[in-house]
């Protein structure tokens, strides 16, 4: 017997996304920022090296599948491409990562003299370079070349990109573009349908809506299943499992039923049986290229593997069977230690709000005067 | 035009709704402001209304238009194409839920405030809500009729429909075909929808079932088949011709 009925457990599961969604104002921000930072990236291309350039959004920020930091004080990671249309041969890894960190370091200057609101500070990474926009987000760049080979992936061919692995001794590969128009190809008629209800809230045509002001029921699985797992990796953050990971296996395993909390039990029931064994190692396959191989960590550093199954169980003992986790605010007790109290106690707020007022709505019409079912007689 | 007396009707009939303001001296007459949505103090939506009141009015209902287009424009919401008015209930249920000669009031208070709660739920919902709605163009009506006359076949409706037109004696039976007599059985029903429905709309609902009852006896010849349809002697529109 079920203890929560559906409705509620997807009622209170949207307000738990709601509250780890990263708030649109922050998003909208951080895109400002971007603009600014790829319109003086291009044009002091152009003067400087004479090539072109452009920077663009990659990773959760391009599949809408960013959430808030666990703790509160962190902030958001906006991580973009800087991709600079020149050819391998004639720039080395180094001399592509410093010219990069140059041209940075004199964008912050310039922001310095025109006094714009936010001077971000600098600092270097890696493999890429991050601003800093005060308490609320960073914008993590990474240099990288076009890739030249253009068969490599099976669509968006000449999206693909090279860039510098962390010490800067080998070329990696990537094609963001091409796995965001995989991911969301996966549900493009969701994505449509949440922006067609979106379109008659704003005055904006269907065109204009940016994907990610519509999220689908599997983007907001993605984001509760990220925020469950950084939750459980706060004190290992070496060993969690990576976005992309998760990304793929619940693309893989999510049937369209409509229902949050049923998407969040067909993913962490079934994600483990898209995991391939190749040669004795394990394989998440990019769904863009097949022979890339996403845990491509797991054979040199088993721990990593431990670790995604670890959390996998854990994700299952808590999303697997929650109708039968007593009420609602039982269920929320429980959550608050794997979700963050945080998170969980204005996901239960604005559930107890939205309750009331949808038990309102059904009193109402239940009760009117007198039944007058509406109807169409007009035929266009 | 419409009248003084119906001016001040109106103008009276919105003294609770602060949001919504009259403009009785336009070329078409209009409310128009903003619909709350609401029931037992509890607010659920707001809408965006314009009420026009056409050449005709009070016997031709008002239009009423939601105008910033938060209720999708599509049928299944109950907007007429192409203009986009609402259809707030069966144009042959008028006489039950705001018969002539009503005060506007209790337009505002039924039709208005049922279409507009019945918009918010589906809104919070996405589905109708469980009180239901009426099926598009003429199929709603007959929906309406098999409701009200609590029948459940063409020929039935037909004939109770007619009843309305043509004398039945009350020892006669039923013209719903039971072995009952009609005062024990529709008598009352048929007497009601005689004495208040509009005859323009029982004749038009008399023609939608006509076809029906037509369209199944063909099919019924077509297989040869004993007709199952009729339990009586003479056709319907046997009847008619009399």
């Amino acid at each position: 017997m079920l203890d929560i009925d559906e409705d509620q457990l997807d009622l209170f599961f949207d307000e738990i996304y709601q509250n780890l969604d990263v708030p649109k104002d922050t998003i909208r921000a951080a895109d400002k920022e971007h603009e600014i930072l790829a319109e003086w990236l291009k044009d002091d291309s152009e003067v400087k090296f004479k090539t072109n350039s452009s920077l663009y959004p990659q990773g959760s920020v391009l599949f809408g599948t960013s959430v808030k930091p666990v703790k509160d004080g962190d902030d958001f990671d906006y991580d973009l491409v800087y991709l600079r249309q020149i050819q391998k041969d004639s720039i080395s890894k180094k001399e592509l990562k410093e010219q990069v960190g140059e041209q940075l370091h004199r964008f912050v200057e310039h922001l310095k003299t025109i006094n714009h609101p936010t001077i971000p500070t600098l600092k270097e990474g890696g493999r890429c370079w991050t601003l800093k926009y005060g308490n609320k987000f960073h914008m993590d760049i990474l240099p990288a070349l076009p890739d030249e080979d253009h068969t490599r992936y099976t669509i968006n061919k000449s999206d693909g990109i090279i860039l510098t692995d962390k010490a800067l001794h080998e070329w990696c590969f990537s094609n963001p573009k091409g796995y965001n128009t995989w991911f969301k190809n996966q549900m493009r008629q969701e994505l449509n349908e949440v922006k067609a209800r979106l379109v008659r809230d704003s005055s904006m045509n269907i065109e204009e809506i940016p994907d990610n002001d519509a999220k689908t029921i599997l983007q907001r699985a993605i984001q509760i299943l990220k925020r469950h797992r950084d939750s459980t990796f706060q004190g290992d953050k070496e060993n969690k499992p990576i976005s992309i990971i998760i990304t793929t296996l619940a693309t893989k395993s999510y049937k369209k039923t409509g229902s949050l909390t049923k998407a969040l039990k067909d993913i962490v029931s079934t994600m483990a049986s898209h995991i391939e064994t190749k040669d004795g190692e394990d394989w998440v396959t990019s769904p863009i290229n097949p022979a890339e191989n996403f845990a491509n960590k797991w054979k040199e550093n088993p721990t990593k593997k431990e670790a995604f199954y670890r959390w996998l169980e854990l994700a299952n003992e808590e999303f697997g069977s929650l109708e039968t986790r007593g009420t609602v605010i039982q269920l929320s007790e429980g959550l608050k230690k794997t979700m963050g109290e945080t998170v969980i106690t204005g996901a239960l707020k604005s559930y107890q709000e939205k309750k009331f007022k949808r038990d309102a709505l059904k009193i109402a019409v239940s009760s009117v005067k007198t039944q007058t079912p509406p109807h169409t007689e007009v035929k266009s | 035009m419409i009248t003084t007396s119906d001016k001040e009707d109106i103008q009276r009939s919105l003294e609770n709704y602060p949001g919504l303001q009259f403009y009785p001296d336009a070329e078409v007459p209009y409310i128009q402001g903003i619909w709350e949505a609401k029931f037992n103090g509890v607010l659920f939506e707001t809408y965006e209304v314009k009420i026009d009141f056409i050449h005709g009015y009070p016997n031709k209902l008002p239009l009423v238009y939601e105008i910033s287009s938060k209720i999708p424009r599509l049928a299944d919401r109950h907007l007429n194409p192409p203009g986009w008015d609402a259809c707030l209930f069966v144009a042959d249920s008028r006489w039950e839920v705001w018969p002539l000669g009503s005060s506007f009031l209790k337009f505002l208070e039924i039709p208005i405030h049922n279409f507009f709660l019945w918009q918010a739920y589906y809104d919070e919902f996405q589905k109708p809500p469980p009180s239901g709605e009426r099926s598009h163009y003429d199929q709603g009506v007959v929906e309406y009729y098999y409701e009200r006359l609590s029948v459940t076949k063409p020929d039935q409706a037909l004939r109770l429909l007619l009843a309305t037109k043509y004398i039945t004696k009350r020892t006669d039976r039923c013209p719903c075909g039971k072995n009952i007599s009609f005062k024990d059985c529709h008598y009352e029903t048929v007497k009601l929808f005689r004495d208040n429905a509009e005859k323009l709309y029982i004749q038009k609902a008399i023609n939608i079932f006509l076809e029906i009852v037509e369209q199944q006896r063909k099919i019924y010849a077509q297989k040869k088949e004993k007709s199952l349809i009729y339990t009586f002697n003479i056709s319907p529109s046997e009847i008619l011709k009399k």
